[in-house]
Order: structure tokens, then C-alpha cells, then sequence
């Protein structure tokens, strides 16, 4: 009668015949799948494990297990010797109430190095650490089980073997599950409920969801397919196509950045156009490819890719099912892929949570807080798609551990079942790693409220109301209460629902998100319900704003993305924009006494104990790019003091010319950077795309102000008449920063400079640039000469009438100063003339630098796309002039601006996060002091090549 | 405070709310039952994978309703849903004479655990509709609840999920068992 979980091993089952020689082995080497598993409700037993294919997942080898059948038997989930029932995941609550509806969840397994088994929650490194040092020690046969790790263990330095065993740490097995339910009469309790799931290291795993619905819709279909033989098809199908082309594209991350940061999807069409030059470097191939490595056809169209499964011959399903291609998207928008709408669902919730975050005082401690969201409602491949929103939010599954908030683990479950909880008590007792890490637990069984001691926080998504353990401490005397209070919110009055609120008084913050939403949000302490306010398609009510928390910058900004419904890219681009905003004034805040920061902390912990408003994009928390983040504030900020200067009446050349060296340094230092590696310049790019305007840092302490009555509107300037304020906010004015100084600080002959460039562009088409025609160089190095005789005379007669003056004109009147002096420069002594002249200098070196920028950005595939679309037409002309220019060798420039060659050792590109700040910033300084030396030996190089 | 502030209202008004937990044996109509008293109809019948729950009004009570699945690999984790449990219905397929031990069994398992001792106890002996079905009384006596359960209230009540036959006497004796609860 007992059922048990049948394991076909591969052996048994040998690879179909039909799947040559060289897939199998491919198959073998290069799994795109690893496992998988059928799961069948069975009227007597309930959840049970059918089919495991190609073999048991090590750790989840069910035995028969006739325990389960004697009453009052102990738990499976707290028995050591049976592991959890990953049925009970694959056939989740409620399932059995939308016959025909197929779900979805989702559920991870780690791998645990030391037994050699995959688990659900992930393994110990104490443990790792002692096996090491046990089996260093004892030499025990034990030593054995670390057999894939000998090489390691070898060695003499246990330290060193843990480390190297923690490092190598493999990435977990995500599996997809789709489940269903038939109605049969035949059957004797009317229902057939089965699931099949595959686990894969793939964070993309959701690419396999159409195949996995069909097949479980053939695998119901009749009881003759529901075989092991449809799961081995199945199995097969997924590995004969050779994924490496997209997988190779998902692991470069900055480029992944780069493309997730494109908010105009005519530049990612011109990207991923095959018939582009751009797509053929981004895959760098000269040919586009149309097969994989297997044979299988591609098609790539806009982002996606089509894996046709040519070479596969099914044994048992349809053959219709190999003609339908696996589509996956080219760009990686999310550490893992999800299909959820961020301002439905997320939103909503990080405009409840995020003030309860705000009110803890990690001065007193900091427990990691644990939240559990629930819902009856929506379907479970909502709820785990949920989940994973907001792990992809705090940056889980991007690096090699899940930590978050001072190196402590975060727990990510996307959907958990109730058979489960001892499992995850366990996981989170006193004595284990993990008994301070931050967890993120979804579950379908409300039952879960009533177990207080794994939450901190209950996020009820049907009811949009989130609860507060701290304040809920005889939850299970009143759980009855609330949870008919959730209805009676519902249902009743707003008058009754306030009565009736007040009994569970746990918070309160409602938002009002009424058209002006400058006057939002408020919070009574006293409460701990919180009754939102920002729900789906209601209006919103006004809180009492007699006591709120304060309200930061990214929460201000929520129901204005709720509000204007934005997809998941602009939501994403906003939240960017924020951190990047934040963390530049917690850069540039000299200290943080008055929020008691430990001295010894990591910026990105820092960045968590300031701000508290849950999310981080951990990438702009590496060294490359605060240095970049770093060198772009410096030139924002030296422009803009040349700004003020040139608009005094009386400009003083010391000034301008100690102004314009800072702006030259900056521009070196940034093209020094730019110019060593490709990472540099994505990286670079990446930065410039999500820079935001720095206009609400000068204005407000983002660590402390409270933005209830801030208008935005008044501190975001509308990008166009019809942008809304987010899309303004999230406007590029990374490539406008870069540019403007190519025509700015000519306000007084703009016009004329304009006319003048334009006249030169039409005349200076018969020398349009080409490398092929070195004659054109010829004159346009002539023109430089000319340009040279220009700066340095008095009179400017001749060139008057010629185009190239024009040309000249341009570059001299740049800075008004420099033009309006040298008319008088008979008057002046030579000193000034002098200075006058350095300051021309100085212009055309910054000038030449970021032109070699901007030259550099273009020759990346996706740069080239950037700088075409965003670089303004006006500035554009000037460029392409100015690049002709300095192309020629004889650039008056050249010396200034030539890059100095970085030694080796100089920590450059660094991966690794900053261990505080203390150590970010004396590092950045010696980055920086080694920077200035190489400067002085490349001038002292020039010079004596000069001199030579 | 605000919980007995909630509390003195439903006095005021006379109403009451409770968990109530529903277990039993896999089939043995627990789900009928809840949707017969809910609904007053006969819902279609598939397995429960997991639980329902509902809340069904009885005069000035609410009940919220707990049914969970009774296959052999749930029942370990029925425990899960003891807090906060007034009254305990265990459901019986009186017709089943083959696994009537083993519903005993698991209903001693439960009401030996001390978050269960202190809540009143309704047997339900469905399927009475059946012809070979047991009698309420020979139901009882089968248990030996009058022996063993010397410290709890409890009850044997007849119950017909098809015609709601023996429903609401049941909810009536937990709601004029549990007065002070």
C-alpha cells in the first residue's frame, strides 16, 4: 500500500538512443538541469515524492517510511534520519481548490559539502570548519567524505582549508514547480493533484516554466504518460540545448548592468539588432551565430534568444513539444528572473515596512529582524515571485553568500509549507550559525501568525496589513480577534473599522497618496497595525500626523512610482538613483556622531544603519565604483565652481586657472581610470547612466531630514512637459555632465560659436575625418597650427575670413576671459599673458581628456549606442569636431593629457567589498596619491621625450 | 488594552468569536462538514491538501474554522495548529469500521498534548446516513472518552454531512460549553 519515491537512476535508463553521442556527452559535462522529480497527492498518504530522475537528489532519498502511518509518531521535519518531504513544497496548500489552474512555486536546495547532500537551508560553516580541522587532525576515515576537497585538506594550513572550502561554495539548486489538479470521477476521492519540478543551478530558471506546464499537462493527461519515462523525456529535452551563449552573457555583470540601466528601448533594439555591428561585438563573434554548440538552431530576436530543439527525439512526449523553442532573455534583469509586478505588489509593502525599519535603534543591538509574508489568494507562484522581489532587492544570490546587514546571513524561502517550521526553528536556534540571520519566508497557511517566534513581521499580502510581533506579544490569546479584524476592515465602515482597529492598535501609518503626494505619510507610534493606505486601486487614506517616523528619500518616492504605475525597469531605476544619491552624501558627510555609527563597519553597513530603508544595490558598493562615483562628485562639482566664476563680473585668472587644474586633474584621473581596463569603462558606463542629480543632496541631509511635507516637485526639474517626476528623476544626466564642458563657458558668443561651429561643420566636410585619408589629418593638423598662431596673437584678422578660424573661434572663445584679454594683451605684461595662455591650455586638455573619454565610451559596443542617443546634437557636433582635432599627433594637448601607464599592484579594479570605511578611504587616498606620481612621472617621461 | 477593549465589545453586543480545530482521519468528511455549515451545500470532494479554513456564524459565535488534511503524512503536523484552539471536532467515519482504531489513536494523540488539555472535545460520528454505520453511542463507548477524559468536556454527537444532520447541535453544545472560554 505504501507508495515510496522511485529513484530511476540513469543507469537504468540509459540516455535516449536517439540524442547522439556528442550530446550525451555534452548533456553530461554541461547540465542545464539537474533534477528532475514528480509528486502525486495521495489519497491516503498525502504528499509523496514519485519519480527522481537521474537519481535521488542526495539527502532526499525517501525510505519506506511506515512510521508515518503510526499515530502519534514524531514529526518527519524534526526526525534527523527522514528528510523533510520536498512533496509537501511541490504540492502546496490549497492547491486541490482551482482544478485546472497549473501554480507555481519555488524552493532552493543548498549543498552541503561536508555529508555531501543538498539541504534547505543552507549548511553550516562551523561545521565545515570543524570536519576540517577533525579530519586534519585525526586523519579519520571521515576524511573521506571530503574527498572532492583532498586537494585542500592536503594542506597544512587548516585555515587555509576552510577558507578554500567556503570559497568554493556551489551555487544552490533552484528548482521551479508547477502543479495541478484534475478532476476524475474515476478517482476515488475525485481529484487527481500531481507536480513535477526541475532544479537547476540557472538563476533564470523561470525560462523552463512553458516547457514544464506542458509536460505536467501531458504527464495528467493519461495515466499511461504519467511515467518515469515522461520526466527522463523531459530531462533530456532541457539538456540536448547548449544554454552557453546566454549564460556567458548573464555572467558578465557589468555588461548586464549596463543593459539593465538602458531605460530607451530603441537603444537596446539597436543593441540586439542581429544585423548590427553592436550585437556582434556584445557576443564577440564576427559571425552571429544561428546554432548552439550542440547543433540545436538559435534565433535571436529584440532580447531574446530561441533555442530550437532540433537534435531532440522524444521517446514519449508529443513531438509538437520540441517544435516550441525555449525563449530566454538576453538580459539578466534581476539577480534571479522574476514576472511580478513590482508596483502591484512590492510597492505597497515597502511603503508599510520600510517605516517600521526606520523606527529601530540598532544603538541598543541589532537583531535581525524576520518577516513572513502570507496569502490565501494569490496564487503560490505570486507569493514566491514576491519573495524573491524583495531578495533581489537587499542583493541576495549575488554573490557567493546571502549576507546582508553586518555580514549576517539573510534566509530566502520563497514559499514554505507548515511541515517546514520545525526545520526553520531549528535553523534558527540559539545555538546554530544562523540564529541571528534576517529571513524572508513566504507561506500560503495563515496558520503561520500564530507562530510567533519565527516572525518579527507579518505581511498579510490579501490584506495588504503588515503586523509587529514587538507590539503583538498575546497574539495567540487574540489571534481569533485579528484575524476577523482583517475582514471587518474589509468589510465594514470606515468609522467601524477605526472602532475596531483600535483593539489591535499596532500601528498605524496610512499614506495619503492623493495627487499631491508631498503631504504623505504619517505614523502613530502607539499602533501596530498598519493600515497601509497605498493599496491596489483604492484611494488612499490621510494618516493622523500628529507622530510619524521619519520619512527618507526612498520612501518618498514610493507612491509616486505606485501612483504612476511604472514597469519593474523604473522602479528598479529609481531605487538605483536613490542608493547611489545616499550614498554619496554619506560620503561626503564627515562624520555620523549623531547616529552613533561604529567606527569599524563597512560602507555598506553604514549605508544600512543610516538610512534603514531595507534596499541596496551592493554593486555600487565596490571600490571601482565609489572611486568612480567619487571622481564624477569632484567633477560635478569643479564644474560647477567654474560655473559661478565665469558668471562674476570681474573673472580672476588665478582662480580660473587653479579651477580649470582641478577640473584637468579630475579629467585624468578619470580617463587614467577609464582607459586601463574594459571592466573600468563598463563600469564607468554603468555609473554615468544611473548618476542622479545631485540638486536634493545639496539641499536636504538625506541622513536626517524628513520628507513628510518636502516637495519633490520643486527639486527635481521636469526632463520634459509631459515627464512625470519619477521618470524626470530617473532621467540620464550622466552623459550631459560629461559633455557640457565641450561648449560651455562661451555664454557671451554662444550664438555665435553655435553659428561659427556650424558653418565650419558644413565647410569642414571636404576634411572629414578619416583614417584611410591621411590628407585629411594633414589639413586638420594645419588648422591646429592656425589654431596655435590664433591663441597666441593679438589680432585676428586673417583668420577672420577663413573657415578654420571659425573653427579656432570656437575653441578660444570657450572661456569668455581668455577671448575678451587677449584683445588687450598689448596692455597686459607678460606674466598675464602667460597665465592667459595656460588657462587656453588648460581648457583644451580637459577638453582633450574628455573627448578620449567620450572616444573611449564609444568604442564599447553598448557605449557607441549611448553616446549616439544621449549625447545632445549640439554638443555631438562639437565633439565629432573636437575628435578630429585631437586625433592629430601635433595636438597642442597631447602632453597634458596623455594617460599615464599603471604599474602592477595598484589596486585599480578591485572586486571585494570595503571592510569599513576607514580602510575604503585611506585606500582611495593611496589610489589617489599613487595616481599623482604617475602623473609626474609621465610629465617627466614627456618632457625628456620633448627635450629628446 | 486594546485587545480588552474588543473584548468588552463583543460583550456589549453578546458575540463571541473561537478557533475551532477540525482533524480526522483522511475521508472522513471534515471538509463536507465545514462547507455544508458554511455554505449549506455539498461542495464537490477532492482531498485536502493542506487546510481550509472558514468562518461560520452560530447565533452570537463565530467559529473560525480550522479543517485540516487527514492523510497520514499531515497528521504529524496537525500539532502546528493547536495554538489558540478552543474546541477540538474530531471527525469519524462511523461506516469505517476498519480504521476506527486507528482513528482513536491519533484522536488520544492529540488531547495528550498539553496545548490541547484544556479544550472541549465534539466527536463527530458522520456518515450516519450509511447503513452499516456505527451508532453515536457505540461510538463513544468505543473511545472510552468517559473513562480516559475524565478532565475535559466532551461529546459524541451523530452527523450526516449530506443533510447537516447532528451540525448545529454540535456547534451548539461547544458554544454552551465554552461560555467562559
Amino acid at each position: 500500500m505504501l507508495q515510496q519515491a522511485q529513484t530511476i537512476k540513469s543507469t537504468s535508463f540509459p540516455p535516449h538512443s536517439t540524442l547522439n553521442n556528442i550530446n550525451n556527452d555534452n548533456t553530461t559535462l554541461r547540465k542545464n538541469i539537474e533534477f528532475i522529480l514528480s509528486a502525486v497527492f495521495d489519497n491516503r498518504l498525502g504528499p509523496t515524492i514519485k519519480y527522481q530522475y537521474p537519481k535521488s537528489i542526495p539527502g532526499f532519498k525517501y525510505p519506506s517510511s511506515s512510521s508515518l502511518l503510526s499515530p502519534g509518531s514524531p514529526n518527519n521535519s524534526s526526525n534527523p534520519d527522514e528528510p523533510l518531504n520536498l512533496a509537501n513544497l511541490m504540492l502546496p496548500n490549497n492547491v486541490e481548490k482551482t482544478p485546472g489552474k497549473a501554480d507555481f512555486t519555488v524552493f532552493i536546495l543548498y549543498h552541503n559539502k561536508i555529508t555531501q547532500t543538498y539541504q534547505l537551508f543552507p549548511p553550516s560553516s562551523k561545521k565545515i570548519k570543524n570536519a576540517v580541522v577533525h579530519s586534519s587532525a585525526n586523519n579519520t576515515p571521515k576524511y573521506d567524505k571530503l574527498k572532492r576537497y583532498s586537494i585542500l585538506v592536503e594542506d597544512d594550513e587548516t585555515a587555509d582549508k576552510v577558507d578554500a572550502l567556503k570559497t568554493t561554495a556551489e551555487a544552490p539548486l533552484f528548482f521551479i514547480n508547477v502543479v495541478n489538479t484534475v478532476l476524475d470521477e474515476t478517482n476515488d476521492r475525485g481529484a487527481i493533484i500531481k507536480s513535477l519540478a526541475v532544479g537547476t543551478t540557472l538563476k533564470n530558471f523561470n525560462i523552463f516554466k512553458p516547457l514544464l506546464l506542458m509536460t505536467l499537462h501531458f504527464y495528467m493527461l493519461n495515466p499511461r504518460y504519467s511515467t518515469a519515462q515522461t520526466l527522463i523525456d523531459c530531462f533530456n529535452m532541457l539538456n540536448s540545448l547548449d544554454l552557453s551563449i546566454v549564460q556567458n552573457l548573464h555572467s558578465k555583470d557589468q555588461l548586464q548592468y549596463m543593459f539593465n540601466s538602458i531605460m530607451d528601448q530603441s537603444v537596446l533594439q539597436t543593441l540586439f539588432d542581429p544585423n548590427k555591428g553592436n550585437f556582434k561585438k556584445i557576443l564577440k563573434c564576427k559571425i552571429i551565430p544561428h546554432s548552439d554548440e550542440f547543433g540545436n538552431k538559435i534565433l535571436f530576436h529584440n532580447e531574446t534568444i530561441h533555442y530550437y530543439f532540433d537534435l531532440f527525439k522524444p521517446t514519449i512526449l508529443p513531438k509538437h513539444f520540441s517544435k516550441i523553442p525555449l525563449q530566454v532573455s538576453l538580459i539578466k534583469s534581476d539577480p534571479i528572473n522574476i514576472s511580478l509586478n513590482y508596483s502591484s505588489y512590492v510597492l505597497n509593502f515597502l511603503n508599510q515596512f520600510i517605516p517600521f525599519l526606520q523606527k529601530l535603534d540598532f544603538s541598543k543591538g541589532i537583531k535581525p529582524w524576520k518577516l513572513l509574508v502570507t496569502s490565501t489568494n494569490e496564487t503560490k507562484s505570486t507569493l514566491s515571485d514576491f519573495i524573491i522581489a524583495l531578495s533581489n532587492l537587499v542583493s541576495c544570490f549575488t554573490g557567493k553568500q546571502n549576507n546582508y546587514f553586518m555580514n549576517k546571513h539573510i534566509l530566502i524561502f520563497p514559499y514554505m509549507d507548515i511541515s517546514i517550521i520545525d526545520a526553520l526553528r531549528k535553523f534558527l536556534e540559539p545555538t546554530s550559525e544562523f540564529h541571528d540571520s534576517f529571513t524572508i519566508v513566504g507561506t500560503g497557511n495563515p496558520i503561520f501568525q500564530f507562530q510567533t517566534d519565527i516572525w518579527d513581521y507579518y505581511y498579510d499580502m490579501d490584506s495588504e496589513i503588515l503586523y509587529d510581533a514587538s507590539n503583538h506579544s498575546n497574539i495567540n490569546s487574540n489571534s481569533l480577534e485579528k484575524l476577523t479584524l482583517q475582514q471587518e476592515l474589509r468589510n465594514s465602515s470606515t468609522s467601524l473599522k477605526k472602532l475596531f482597529a483600535k483593539p489591535y492598535t499596532v500601528t498605524t501609518i496610512s499614506s495619503n497618496n492623493s495627487s499631491n503626494h508631498d503631504n504623505l505619510t504619517s505614523s502613530n507610534n502607539s499602533i501596530n497595525i498598519i493600515n497601509h493606505g497605498l493599496q491596489r486601486n483604492k484611494s488612499h487614506s490621510v494618516l493622523n500626523p500628529s507622530s510619524h517616523s521619519r520619512i527618507g528619500l526612498l520612501q518618498k518616492f514610493i507612491p509616486y512610482l505606485i501612483q504612476e504605475q511604472h514597469d519593474n525597469q523604473t522602479v528598479i531605476a529609481l531605487f538605483k538613483r536613490v542608493n547611489m544619491l545616499q550614498l554619496i552624501f554619506l560620503l561626503n558627510s564627515p562624520t555620523n556622531k549623531n547616529i552613533n555609527v561604529p567606527n569599524e563597519m563597512s560602507l555598506q553597513d553604514e549605508y544600512l544603519w543610516v538610512y534603514k530603508d531595507f534596499i541596496i544595490f551592493a554593486e555600487f558598493f565596490t571600490y571601482s565604483e565609489l572611486h568612480i562615483i567619487r571622481i564624477l562628485i569632484t567633477f560635478e562639482n569643479n564644474l560647477q565652481l567654474l560655473v559661478k566664476t565665469k558668471a562674476e563680473k570681474n573673472i580672476s585668472n588665478d582662480k580660473l586657472y587653479t579651477q580649470l587644474t582641478t577640473l584637468l586633474e579630475t579629467t585624468q584621473e578619470l580617463l587614467s581610470f577609464v582607459t586601463l581596463n574594459k571592466s573600468n569603462l563598463e563600469r564607468f558606463i554603468n555609473v554615468l547612466q544611473d548618476y542622479p542629480t545631485l540638486r536634493i543632496c545639496h539641499e536636504y541631509d538625506l541622513i536626517k531630514h524628513d520628507f513628510n511635507n518636502t516637495s519633490l516637485s520643486k527639486l527635481v526639474r521636469p526632463a520634459n512637459k509631459n515627464a512625470s517626476l519619477v521618470e524626470s528623476f530617473i532621467e540620464n544626466l550622466g552623459f550631459n555632465l560629461l559633455t557640457s564642458f565641450l561648449i560651455s563657458f562661451d555664454t557671451k558668443e554662444q550664438s555665435k560659436t553655435t553659428t561659427g561651429l556650424n558653418r565650419s561643420q558644413s565647410l569642414f566636410k571636404d576634411f572629414a575625418p578619416s583614417r584611410k585619408n591621411k590628407n585629411n589629418l594633414m589639413r586638420s593638423s594645419s588648422v591646429k597650427r592656425l589654431l596655435r598662431i590664433h591663441n597666441h596673437s593679438s589680432s585676428s584678422d586673417v583668420a577672420e575670413n577663413t573657415p578654420q578660424v571659425l573653427i579656432l573661434r570656437h575653441k578660444a572663445d570657450t572661456f569668455p576671459s581668455v577671448s575678451s584679454s587677449s584683445g588687450s594683451s598689448d596692455r597686459t605684461d607678460t606674466k598675464e599673458i602667460n597665465l592667459q595662455s595656460t588657462i587656453e591650455k588648460r581648457i583644451l586638455s580637459i577638453k582633450h581628456n574628455l573627448v578620449r573619454i567620450i572616444y573611449k565610451i564609444e568604442r564599447h559596443p553598448v557605449g557607441q549606442v549611448l553616446v549616439k542617443r544621449y549625447i545632445k546634437d549640439d554638443i555631438r557636433e562639437v565633439y565629432d569636431f573636437l575628435k578630429i582635432e585631437f586625433s592629430s599627433p601635433l595636438s597642442p594637448t597631447e602632453t597634458a593629457a596623455s594617460i599615464p601607464t599603471v604599474p602592477e599592484g595598484i589596486p585599480m579594479s578591485p572586486q571585494s567589498f570595503s571592510s569599513s570605511r576607514k580602510d575604503l578611504v585611506k585606500e582611495l587616498n593611496m589610489i589617489e596619491e599613487q595616481q599623482v606620481q604617475l602623473k609626474i612621472a609621465s610629465a617627466k617621461t614627456s618632457q625628456d621625450n620633448s627635450v629628446v | 488594552m486594546g485587545n480588552s477593549i474588543s473584548k468588552t465589545l463583543g460583550r456589549l453586543f453578546g458575540s463571541r468569536e473561537m478557533k475551532i480545530l477540525m482533524l480526522g482521519l483522511d475521508n472522513a468528511g471534515k471538509t463536507t462538514i465545514l462547507y455544508k455549515l458554511k455554505l449549506n451545500k455539498i461542495k464537490t470532494s477532492t482531498p485536502t491538501v493542506g487546510f481550509n479554513v472558514e468562518t461560520v456564524k452560530y447565533k452570537n459565535v463565530k467559529f473560525n474554522m480550522w479543517d485540516v488534511g487527514g492523510q497520514a503524512r499531515l497528521r504529524p503536523l496537525w500539532r502546528h495548529y493547536f495554538p489558540a484552539t478552543t474546541a477540538l471536532i474530531f471527525v469519524i467515519d462511523s461506516n469505517d469500521d476498519d480504521r476506527l482504531i486507528e482513528a482513536k489513536e491519533e484522536l488520544y494523540s492529540i488531547i495528550s498534548e498539553k496545548e490541547m488539555e484544556d479544550v472541549v472535545l465534539l466527536v463527530w460520528a458522520n456518515k450516519q446516513d450509511l447503513k452499516n454505520a456505527k451508532k453515536p453511542q457505540e461510538i463513544s463507548e468505543f473511545l472510552e472518552l468517559d473513562r480516559n477524559l475524565k478532565n475535559q468536556q466532551w461529546c459524541v454527537i451523530g452527523s450526516n454531512a449530506l443533510t447537516g444532520q447532528g451540525l448545529v447541535e454540535g456547534l451548539s453544545w461547544i458554544s454552551n460549553n465554552t461560555n467562559n472560554k
